[in-house]
């Protein structure tokens, strides 16, 4: 069975960008523009990882992380960062519950990387 | 680096659009809202979004030039740069080299980034540095950086991290490089076969709830080759105290593998944040060497230098794209706040933490720019109403069909009537797709203002009124330039300085006001000034000295101030820089008749002048008047004519070798619609007369017949028939029969141009009867 990935990104070209290169890892992604629709999908539908941007309308990344983990059924996971943002630039206790973070840009090669790796088998 | 396929790239342009369009009046309204910075979260993230997806798109110097602004602009959101006009300036023109960049890479000839302005937006960086070092002087990171004090492993270091220039094939810094000299330094020979291992992992407490199984890394290590993992339980507490989503284990491994020590350190991507994670590779004479977790410790490219992204060139590096956003000024970028356990980019920013606007959930607005540009956006419910609309014509005509069969009438007069409503709701509706509220047009004039009165040193307050209001599509898009030029006026001739204003009492700030709104069937959108007013007596001197208007007029008269839309008429000898480009309101007016508007005034001398625009709501109908002239029927935009007036008798005039008629005493010229077509026929025993303006001159076309007034919708003659500038469009009449609608303005140039002979000498004698 395919597993499914939440893509949040404010931007429609990243957004189809990581589409596609999803799509060849033949895993389900859906895509959405803000941190609160990415959160309303997830309250709805079961999901295998997050993959969200930070700076977004509604609802930013770490917020969206936050109120992720206090959805039982998301409890454990596995969510990833895709921001031009430096993980450095945040204190610890902001980024609490990340569990990783790639910097923009990305390549195709390293995305796939990172996600077949935190994906749970 | 993403990609550089061009479908991204589309529609990366397209959302850079929107968003500059967004980060513009994001500007604009910082200016006029100082001091307040909540709002500037979707101005800071419009630049965010483009920085990121340009370098996602492959773009590199697109985000990298956008670095500078959301540089600037997260400085002025963490309240670490006080906002004056200056900084907008600068930003508004950094914006519009972003702008010109993004329609650059659009067309296929980039354009540079703009190192003057990076140089700039550099400079405001500088601004008040928090942090006693100066960028400048930050020493390039070392690689290997055994050196270096190694950050708390629990608190200080930073998330995996992917090296940023890694990724760029354009990205001139490896990283790898120096990663690999450090393996080398720690003993780690990527080439020798097999290597030992010892592994000691204590996961911190909350690695389950960041979405980490610990046992998948020991998997992973099992996969790499022969291991032995030994688990410590000590940690563990009584059942009362357990934590179920806590991890109190740690184990052990010991690994043999011929793997990368890359591979083995891909293992711990994303354990090593908050846990303890030690590894030492054993050595054939017994001893050990710990093998440092980070790949070259910090990546040369995503340490934030303020010199990488202060450099104009754009040698100066892709890293610096992915470098943070220099938050709060050059803090981050002191080695001394960097090596801390702690490391906060830009102290004052993260430091606010919680109360940093970007962090409140509530309050934010919704998507920046929805706003068209080159695709028209619809409304999803008339969208909607219109494929409904359609099924609904289906089963009529599938009713039709039915009805083939039925002899009796009145079936078929119920289907007809259900036909009808069905075609006239379906034609409403597309035609409401053309509409468009006036806020597009409007949204780009706070600029304008602004512009203007940093360069004429007056004081502006723009204010709008009913941007809600809906207009055709094609109006909003071509009176930008109209409206511009008339606010450019009001700021250049009516508005006085705010030395003259206070001496008159007036407020300092003059006012500049649109306001757009429904007048019966038409919209009005005035420009109105608390200016001076048009002064009259000016106007009559100029107009008496040019024999526009007889001596002695009144200043009350009203043809008075329509003088100001003559060709080439002005009040003013010295002409401004801004307003002196040759374009006088005769052009302005004549482009609103294009649009099948008016244009008027209204003036107060020291109170303030108005211009008004009147303009249909749609341009794809039109009222028209159906004409006839030798057989064939016209139809006349009745925009374009002023009177119509009946022409019989046999006395005609010339005027400098052309055909004119008298009407009212004022000597017309003529232009006969039978010598335009070239027709023979004979001639009826009585001609009308249109009069229509040519350049601000009257002028008469002749016609044979006027059959009345017609409502026509406007269907374009399509690519085959463009060059027949005299026709406009094609209607369908009525009766089914198809008529060409006629331009009375292009007829009148054509005439005039080709100067041909006359066929027909109409009469002198006139009977004015108007029309509307």
């Amino acid at each position: 069975m395919s597993k499914t990935i939440v893509h949040a990104d404010d931007s429609a070209a990243v957004r189809r960008w990581v589409a596609e290169q999803l799509n060849d890892l033949n895993l389900k992604v859906v895509s959405v523009s803000d941190g609160e629709a990415a959160l309303s999908v997830l309250r709805e539908s079961p999901c295998d990882l997050l993959l969200t941007d930070l700076e977004m309308p509604n609802l930013d990344g770490l917020a969206l992380v936050s109120a992720v983990r206090e959805l039982p059924a998301h409890r454990f996971l596995p969510v990833l960062v895709l921001s031009c943002r430096h993980p450095s630039e945040f204190e610890a206790h902001r980024r609490r519950g990340v569990t990783g973070w790639m910097v923009k840009p990305i390549d195709a090669e390293h995305l796939c990387r990172w996600v077949r790796r935190v994906l749970p088998e | 680096m993403g990609s550089s396929d061009d479908r991204f790239r589309e529609m990366f342009f397209e959302e850079a659009r929107e968003h500059l369009i967004s980060l513009e009046e994001g500007l604009m309204d910082l200016e006029r809202r100082q001091g307040d910075h909540a709002h500037l979260d979707k101005t800071f993230r419009a630049a965010h979004t483009i920085k990121g997806a340009a370098a996602m798109v492959g773009l590199e110097p697109i985000a990298r030039f956008t670095h500078g602004i959301e540089a600037v602009l997260e400085k002025i959101r963490t309240g670490s740069l006080a906002v004056d006009s200056d900084i907008i300036t600068t930003l508004l023109e950094s914006l519009d080299h972003l702008a010109a960049m993004v329609e650059g890479y659009a067309a296929g000839s980039p354009v540079p980034g703009s190192g003057d302005l990076s140089q700039r937006l550099g400079d405001l960086l500088r601004v008040t540095p928090p942090g006693p070092a100066p960028a400048s002087s930050r020493p390039a990171p070392e690689a290997g950086g055994p050196s270096r004090p190694e950050p708390d492993s629990v608190t200080g270091r930073p998330a995996p991290t992917i090296p940023a220039p890694t990724e760029s094939p354009l990205g001139p810094p490896q990283p790898a490089a120096p990663a690999a000299s450090s393996d080398d330094a720690t003993g780690l020979q990527p080439d020798s076969p097999s290597s030992s291992y010892q592994i000691k992992l204590s996961p911190g407490p909350d690695t389950l709830r960041r979405g980490v199984n610990p046992l998948g890394v020991l998997d992973e290590l099992r996969e790499l080759g022969e291991s032995t993992v030994t688990t410590d339980p000590q940690a563990v507490p009584l059942l009362d105290e357990l934590d179920p989503e806590r991890c109190y284990l740690s184990w052990t491994i010991t690994v043999r593998t011929d793997a990368e020590p890359e591979r083995l350190r891909d293992v711990f991507l994303f354990v090593s944040e908050d846990s303890n994670v030690h590894i030492e590779r054993r050595l054939v004479d017994g001893t050990s060497v710990p093998v440092p977790l980070d790949s070259g410790d910090q990546q040369p490219g995503i340490t934030p230098t303020a010199a990488d992204f202060l450099a104009p060139s754009p040698e100066s590096g892709a890293g610096s794209i992915a470098a943070p956003a220099l938050a709060g000024g050059l803090a981050a970028a002191d080695p001394s706040t960097f090596n801390g356990a702690r490391t906060v980019a830009g102290g004052p920013a993260a430091a606010a933490g919680p109360s940093r606007p970007g962090t409140q959930v509530g309050g934010l607005s919704p998507f920046p720019g929805a706003r068209p540009h080159a695709r028209i956006r619809v409304d999803a419910l008339q969208l909607d109403d219109l494929v409904g609309l359609a099924g609904e014509l289906a089963v009529l005509s599938d009713n039709l069909q039915g009805l083939r069969e039925i002899s009796g009438l009145v079936p078929w007069l119920h289907a007809l009537e259900a036909l009808q409503r069905v075609s006239r709701q379906i034609r409403d509706t597309t035609l409401d797709l053309r509409m468009v509220p006036v806020d597009e047009l409007f949204s780009r004039f706070p600029r304008v203002a602004r512009d203007l009165a940093d360069r004429s040193g007056k004081e502006i307050e723009l204010r709008m009124i009913g941007q809600e209001t809906r207009l055709d599509r094609t109006i909003v898009e071509r009176l930008g330039d109209p409206m511009v030029h008339l606010i450019r006026n009001a700021v250049d001739h009516a508005l006085e300085t705010p030395q003259e204003r206070l001496a008159q009492g007036k407020p300092r700030m003059g006012r500049i006001t649109l306001i757009a709104g429904h007048e019966g069937d038409r919209v009005a959108i005035r420009v109105e000034d608390d200016g001076r007013g048009l002064d009259r007596e000016k106007i009559i001197k100029k107009g008496t000295a040019r024999g526009l208007i007889p001596a002695g007029v009144s200043p009350d008269d009203p043809r008075v101030v329509s003088l100001i839309f003559e060709p080439g008429f002005s009040t003013r000898d010295d002409v401004s820089e801004m307003s002196g480009r040759g374009v006088g309101l005769d052009v302005v007016r004549d482009s609103v008749r294009g649009l099948r508007g008016s244009l008027s005034v209204e003036s107060t001398p020291g109170k303030g002048t108005s211009f008004i625009f009147r303009l249909p709501l749609t341009l794809a109908l039109i009222d028209g008047l159906l004409v006839e002239t030798a057989g064939g029927q016209f139809v006349v935009p009745l925009a374009q004519v002023e009177e119509c007036v009946s022409l019989n008798g046999t006395s005609p005039a010339l005027a400098k070798e052309r055909p004119c008629v008298s009407v009212r005493g004022e000597l017309v010229p003529i232009v006969s619609l039978r010598s335009v077509f070239r027709s023979n026929g004979p001639l009826p025993a009585r001609q009308e007369l249109l009069l229509t303006r040519h350049a601000g001159q009257r002028v008469g076309v002749t016609v044979d017949r006027l059959v009345g007034r017609v409502q026509a919708v406007i269907q374009s003659l399509g690519e085959g028939l463009h060059g027949l500038s005299r026709f406009s469009g094609a209607t369908i009449l009525g009766d089914g029969s198809v008529s060409l609608i006629l331009d009375l303005s292009a007829v009148v140039t054509e005439s005039l141009v080709a100067n041909h002979s006359v066929h027909t000498m109409p009469s002198g004698g006139v009977r004015a009867e108007s029309l509307r």
